[in-house]
């Protein structure tokens, strides 16, 4: 391994645990999660000059990462019809959930089932405004659609979320029984 | 934001934010692939870019060395061609074969002498300025009176030779003293007369070897579709047999490539979501660099490239997921390399001064298909046969 090389597998190790837990959000495995984690740190290196050294590196880092996605997520050419399709998962009415955590038992992989049930672009919105803490203008101007989109995507989200989660705490009960 | 609402969005930050993660090796061999790809393609962009600009500045040079003679020359061949009185000139330096003194004779410089093996005086059909014989100091051809008057009349001359200027400027504006060059189409033109109607029928032909094209084809690339392709050309032949040409143009280029990803959604058994892309048509913004050799007046060889920037792709986006399928026409650049250079080889044939046919062979030297995308290894080129109908605009 050459200089640069070492230089840069240290960045990587160093990058990779907040990467991957951006990432991992945004796809249905940790493989795909490690190819996307793959395309930021690319990002970043080829980036790196960019960095103004006064402001702090992971705050950077992350902004890059949700800009890599956001890029990827647009360049999907599956995404207009995504964004025009979504009337296609009804919003339901708000279901009630007790979400304490000690009762749930549902651990993150079984979170991450359950947001990767989501249609993309509710999942999209759900995990910039939830994890990122993007505004809906900002979700709105990143993705190319209104604020009132955003806010219904992330409505729709929401709900499924809910419904979802309720279904899965159901059958971790019968599973224990 | 209702109670509930927060209670959500903190179960989920609570629950997966803590989450933390294996780092395989496989990972960063997978980056560390990504990193070099990366700088594989940089080197690659270098490289195209540096020789598309080398061949634009080669054309580009090679255009003005042809349109404008070096001031050196120039210099040298000033009066190369100046009228002089018989009687001022020395007899040593006639070189006729009826032992008359020829009123055209070439400046001592050895370039003007070597450099326009053409100028010929049509009734001995031998270079004047090819003899050591006929050469004078310029002080002695060239009077001041003569040197002076740039409005030369030629018409009277008793045995002139046919001047031609190797330039661009319209006749009226031509200094007559400046003349370097004689080209061979001239040699057609009666030496015993110069005149303003035979110089601009010699400059008319010289224009003439400036061709501003029109042109529109059909090409087949990549299988048997039929495409469409056109834009303008600028041809200009450097002498009787060679031309270069430049141009603009628009084609739409027939593909067959089938990309397929595969994506697995985990939730309550695996179901396998297949993607496949077939890009069907790339259309190309291109700009053609062409040298013709011309074995005939009508029949023109040409060989070139063709540097061409993707505009526009239709693609056939097929998706599946368990029995489940469903096709869109959509568009999808990224899947392919926006950048392309093409060889091209082919055949010109000129039906008159207006018409003529090209047919052509075109072989892509970079890879169509965008390998950062699919991860793929494929090498898919543009290679296909070009017929294209051009049209002398003037």
């Amino acid at each position: 391994m050459d200089k640069d090389t070492r230089a840069e597998y240290t960045l990587y190790n160093a990058c990779f645990q907040n990467l991957m837990s951006i990432c991992y959000r945004y796809t249905r495995n940790q493989d795909d999660a490690a190819d996307l984690v793959n395309k930021c740190f690319l990002k970043i290196l080829t980036n790196l000059h960019r960095f103004d050294t006064k402001q702090p590196f992971d705050k950077w880092m992350v902004t890059v990462a949700i800009n890599t996605i956001i890029d990827e997520f647009r360049s999907n050419k599956t995404y207009k019809t995504m964004m025009v399709h979504t009337d296609i998962y009804p919003t339901e009415h708000p279901t009630s959930v007790s979400l304490n955590s000690g009762e749930s038992k549902l651990n993150a992989e079984d979170i991450h089932r359950c947001i990767n049930k989501l249609p993309d672009a509710s999942k999209m919105v759900l995990n910039l405004f939830v994890f990122e803490g993007l505004s809906h203008k900002e979700i709105g101007d990143a993705l190319s659609i209104s604020e009132g989109t955003s806010k219904w995507h992330l409505s729709n989200a929401r709900n499924l979320l809910k419904k979802l989660i309720k279904d899965a705490m159901s059958s971790i009960k019968l599973y224990a029984l | 934001m209702s109670h509930n609402e927060e209670n959500l969005d903190l179960f989920l930050r609570k629950t997966l934010e803590a989450k933390t993660f294996e780092q395989k090796p496989h990972y960063w061999e997978g980056a560390k692939q990504l990193i070099d790809n990366h700088r594989k393609q940089r080197n690659r962009n270098v490289l195209l870019y540096s020789v598309s600009v080398a061949l634009v500045a080669v054309t580009a040079a090679a255009w003005m060395l042809v349109s404008y003679p070096s001031e050196s020359s120039s210099s040298t061949a000033e009066l190369a061609f100046a009228p002089v009185n018989p009687q001022q000139t020395n007899p040593n330096t006639t070189n006729t074969e009826q032992g008359q003194p020829a009123p055209f004779v070439a400046q001592s410089s050895s370039s003007a002498a070597t450099e326009n093996p053409s100028v010929v005086d049509q009734n001995n059909n031998q270079p004047e300025a090819a003899s050591a014989n006929n050469i004078t100091t310029p002080a002695k051809r060239n009077p001041p009176a003569a040197k002076n008057n740039s409005k030369t009349d030629y018409s009277n001359a008793s045995n002139p030779v046919v001047a031609i200027a190797y330039t661009t400027q319209e006749p009226e504006n031509i200094d007559f003293r400046k003349l370097t060059n004689l080209p061979k189409y001239t040699q057609g033109i009666p030496s015993d007369t110069f005149s303003r109607k035979q110089f601009e029928q010699a400059y008319t032909q010289r224009k003439q070897q400036q061709l501003w094209l029109v042109e529109a084809g059909l090409n087949s690339y990549n299988g048997l579709s039929i495409n469409l392709h056109g834009g303008v050309r600028y041809m200009r032949f450097i002498n009787e047999k060679v031309a270069l040409s430049v141009g603009a143009s628009y084609a739409q280029l027939h593909q067959d490539m089938n990309r397929t990803y595969q994506s697995i959604d985990y939730s309550f058994g695996q179901q396998v979501q297949e993607t496949t892309i077939n890009t069907q048509r790339v259309d190309y913004i291109e700009l053609p660099i062409a040298v013709h050799y011309s074995f005939t007046a009508n029949h023109l060889l040409n060989i070139g490239v063709i540097p061409a920037y993707a505009i526009h792709t239709s693609d056939k986006v097929t998706y599946s997921l368990g029995e489940t399928s469903s096709t869109q026409n959509l568009t999808y650049p990224d899947a392919v390399n926006r950048f392309d250079l093409q060889l091209q080889a082919g055949y010109t044939y000129r039906f008159n001064e207006t018409w003529m046919v090209s047919a052509g062979y075109q072989f892509g030297l970079l890879d169509v298909s965008n390998n950062n995308v699919f991860k793929s290894t494929n090498f898919d080129r543009n290679k296909g046969l070009r017929l294209t109908l051009g049209y002398k605009l003037f």
